[in-house]
């Protein structure tokens, strides 16, 4: 029989607010942190005004030396930050035996991207040599390596970097770690502080961000809407302690859900476009893993970034796999208030599907006033649906490159 | 301020490091510095200094003293040369 894998503590830092009770709130009441960003782009002009996108207040997590600072890329402290209240929830450190044991899998797209363009800028701009540390704040696996080392967590350190799937692909593959006996525990999650300049120029010069809407910035990302403008970047963190159920209820650590099915696949067709039957191959991939029908999912948190190509697609492909099924089923993009988190993205939306599982309600697909003609399902559009019952619930992220991937979860019973 | 005073005052402000430790230690790695920490201090030095350690010497800077001995050693060649 095969193990059932739980989860026992998550930590969130994100756009929201600076932990998973904020976050909830903010998901809760329908609340939208994207905001215009003003910020130096290193040619010594204030940028104002010229971008959304939702970006974390504050992230501090506790670091010993002023060295330590300049070792620790904001990629790395939100991953900090976030593990930090993942462990403490669990208690994982409180079992030394399991915690020596426990794997780390972090998922990242830009990695330290703070620290390579600072690092440009001191050549190219400042004529002056790079950081010592640039390298080693740079690196993508920079983030997993500080949690073993805060936690002392010494099983597999693994970091998956597959653009937006990257977190959704590290915390499946723990999952079936997990399920499969290689482990019996680990801290699985996604990390992105992707709001530099440079990134948003180079996203930017894709022509794919949406521009601010001047009424309201807030309202800018608008996924499956009609009238949409395009993705909003926003940047944090989450991270989950993912542990046998054996284990879990020996120590008497909460369970605050399951997961119970990952699925993936690739398009194989294209760099950018997305693709109908790559996506629902996914999706079925992680409704077979999981041992489930497609009527068995209340709720689908949508990868929805708010790109025509991409909402489309996507709706098309829920259609596909649900059939009869997916006009019944709630699929909402809570990127509309937290931006798309690009590596962090699946792991924040698994976070999200977990609150709206434990707070009864179902999350919203804000700023949705009319819908894409060719968008029609039912979006939650426009405000929170309190007093739903979700017992399990699907997250999707789709992947510039054409990586899939998608985890299936739900409320833990015995 | 002497070279020995800016190495006691960028090791506390760079690694937390007491100045009595640091300079009763044999060795920078008795005295908690690994190589890392080491590239960070020597780097805070040549940034407050404006002097830059030759890459061939820093393999023999082993204690405090070697340290502080390299910047006077340095500061003396800067002021030569300007």
């Amino acid at each position: 029989m095969k193990r059932r894998v739980v989860v026992t503590g998550y930590g969130v830092i994100s756009p929201l607010g600076a932990d998973r009770r904020e976050f909830a709130d903010a998901l809760a009441s329908g609340r939208s942190a994207i905001r215009l960003l003003d910020f130096d782009d290193h040619a010594g002009e204030r940028r104002g005004g010229a971008w959304v996108g939702a970006p974390v207040a504050r992230c501090a997590p506790t670091l010993a030396r002023r060295m330590d600072v300049d070792l620790t890329d904001r990629v790395s402290r939100h991953a900090l930050v976030a593990g930090c209240e993942a462990v403490e929830q669990s208690g994982l450190c409180a079992e030394p035996g399991l915690a020596v044991q426990a794997g780390v899998y972090v998922g990242t797209s830009m990695g330290g991207a703070q620290s390579i363009e600072r690092a440009y800028g001191d050549m190219f701009l400042r004529e002056s040599e790079p950081r010592p540390f640039s390298i080693l704040s740079a690196m993508n696996n920079a983030a997993a390596g500080h949690l073993s080392m805060r936690f002392g967590l010494k099983g597999p350190n693994v970091t998956f970097s597959s653009a937006c799937a990257s977190s959704t692909i590290a915390i499946g593959e723990a999952f079936h770690a997990i399920r499969g006996g290689l482990l019996d525990c680990a801290m699985a999650g996604g990390t992105e502080a992707c709001l530099v300049p440079g990134v948003l120029r180079a996203w930017s010069a894709m022509r794919v961000l949406a521009r601010p809407d001047d009424r309201d910035p807030a309202a800018s990302c608008r996924p499956f809407s009609r009238d949409r403008r395009g993705i909003v970047l926003g940047e944090g963190a989450a991270i989950f302690v993912l542990e046998r159920l054996e284990t879990a209820l020996h120590r008497r650590a909460p369970i605050l859900g399951e997961i119970l099915g990952y699925g993936m696949s690739a398009d194989a067709t294209h760099i950018t476009n997305p693709n109908v039957e790559g996506q629902s191959r996914a999706m079925s991939n992680a409704l077979t893993d999981a041992g489930l029908d497609p009527c068995d999912i209340d709720y689908v948190n949508a990868h929805g970034t708010a790109t025509h190509a991409g909402d489309i697609s996507e709706s098309a492909a829920i259609k596909r796999v649900f059939g009869a099924a997916a006009r019944r089923i709630a699929v909402s993009s809570t990127k509309s208030v937290h931006g798309h988190l690009l590596g962090a993205a699946g792991a924040v939306e698994l976070a999200a599907c977990l609150c709206a599982q434990r707070g009864g309600f179902l999350p919203a697909t804000m700023h949705l006033a009319e819908a894409d003609p060719e968008c029609d399902l039912d979006y939650v559009a426009n405000a929170p649906r309190h007093g739903a019952a979700i017992h399990r619930f699907m997250s999707n992220s789709f992947a510039f490159g054409g990586s899939n991937a998608v985890l299936i979860g739900g409320a833990f019973r015995d | 301020m002497s070279a020995a005073e800016i190495l006691r005052q960028l090791a506390a402000e760079r690694l937390d490091l007491p100045a009595a430790r640091f300079e009763a230690a044999v060795s920078l790695r008795e005295a908690g510095i690994d190589s890392l920490a080491a590239i960070d201090l020597i780097v805070a030095i040549e940034e407050r200094l404006g002097i830059r350690f030759p890459e061939r010497d820093l393999e023999s800077l082993r204690s405090f003293d070697d340290l502080a001995a390299a910047v006077e050693r340095l500061l003396a060649a800067k002021h030569a040369s300007s």
